[in-house]
């Protein structure tokens, strides 16, 4: 009989704004992650959106990203902010950022990450980020830049999916 | 037991403070997943899909690759449908290398099958990086239209690529099997590829 792939591990739903929202103790029983936010901030305009994970703090989350905006279409490289950035959020609108963590409980190769963003504030992205570890990722940290804050009645969703 | 450190608003009277909130319906299912070993493997198929016809609306595969060819940092990847190596695809992808972004189409003249350009790594990309893709195949079984495809894929390294891919089987056939190969060189060790269908 074929199984069902995919598993709702939890959703957050902000009552009130908020530096950060964790997912911690993620189990190794999955195959890959997938990270649906629904969010605003109460900043600004094209804040950078981040996932730190397993706490780490370094630069490493090389990444490579394409966006489109009222400027043409670019692409860009980054890993200087201490997590892996998934996208963009302003304090408007809510943008949707799904990011997709494959393979992440394995230990043969470090984590290559897809994330896709639509936000209000001008742009649409693709991102391919590699977290440079072989660990089991076990937590997941959402935040914005410049110690922003995320707003209330933003929403995350954890789902694991099997392989 | 994950404990979230901020909590769902209550629901219906449920409340989410555990990971282990209990499945959720699902609409998508594991069909089948491949793990290469020790010895690379040239391509990848997955076979017998006929049978899933009338029970599955959609398919999508999820691979996560590395691949051998010697000196380079990329590999090409073909996805080919039931077989067919003729002039039946077509390929087109939006592609951002870090520093500029690219858009290149593939009429008739690729054989073999939907081509996905630097999809896979070559021997030379940084170590324990691995290229992933979500390739998204609708409607395979009709035999009302051609079989679209797209695919969101990426790796980080050496070099650097996110793409975006759109292609088409250009044959109204039931799917009956999927096979990737790797266009210069094989699959490695570690590689994933897994199969999933939608209702």
């Amino acid at each position: 009989m074929a199984l069902q792939s995919t598993t709702a591990l939890a959703t957050v739903t902000l009552q009130a704004a908020s530096s950060t929202v964790t997912f911690s103790g993620i189990p190794n029983t999955y195959r890959d992650l997938i990270l649906v936010s629904d969010v605003k901030n109460i900043n600004g305009e094209n804040y950078n959106t981040y996932v730190r994970i397993n706490g780490d703090t370094g630069n490493n989350n090389p990444s490579v990203i394409m966006q489109g905006n009222s400027s043409g279409a670019t692409s860009f490289t980054r890993n200087t902010d201490g997590a892996a950035q998934i996208g963009w959020t302003d304090n408007q609108d809510n943008s949707i950022i799904i990011t997709q963590f494959l393979d992440y409980s394995a230990t043969d190769k470090h984590k290559t990450i897809l994330s896709r963003n639509n936000t209000r504030a001008v742009r649409v992205t693709a991102h391919a980020i590699r977290w440079t570890n072989t660990n089991p990722i076990t937590s997941l940290q959402v935040f914005v830049e410049a110690s922003g804050t995320l707003a209330a009645g933003s929403t995350f969703s954890l789902y694991g999916r099997i392989a | 037991m994950i404990k979230s450190a901020l909590q769902s608003s209550l629901t219906n009277d449920v409340k989410y403070n555990s990971m282990s909130v209990g499945n959720l319906p699902s609409s998508e299912y594991l069909i089948q997943t491949t793990l290469v070993g020790a010895t690379p493997a040239a391509t990848v198929e997955f076979s017998d899909l006929g049978q899933y016809a009338g029970v599955y609306r959609h398919l999508q595969l999820v691979f996560v690759s590395r691949g051998n060819r010697s000196s380079a940092d990329t590999s090409d990847i073909y996805v080919q449908f039931n077989g067919d190596t003729g002039a039946n695809y077509n390929s087109h992808y939006l592609r951002g290398n870090g520093s500029a972004m690219e858009s290149v189409a593939y009429t008739s003249s690729n054989n073999n099958g939907v081509f996905l350009s630097q999809a896979n790594t070559g021997a030379i990309q940084t170590a324990n990086s691995f290229a992933v893709a979500i390739i998204d195949i609708l409607d395979p079984f009709e035999t009302t239209k051609f079989k679209t495809v797209r695919a969101l894929a990426g790796v980080t390294g050496v070099v650097n690529r996110i793409f975006l891919h759109s292609g088409a089987w250009r044959n109204t056939a039931s799917l009956t099997s999927i096979t990737l190969d790797d266009t210069a060189g094989n699959f490695t060790q570690y590689s994933r590829f897994s199969l999933y269908g939608v209702v």
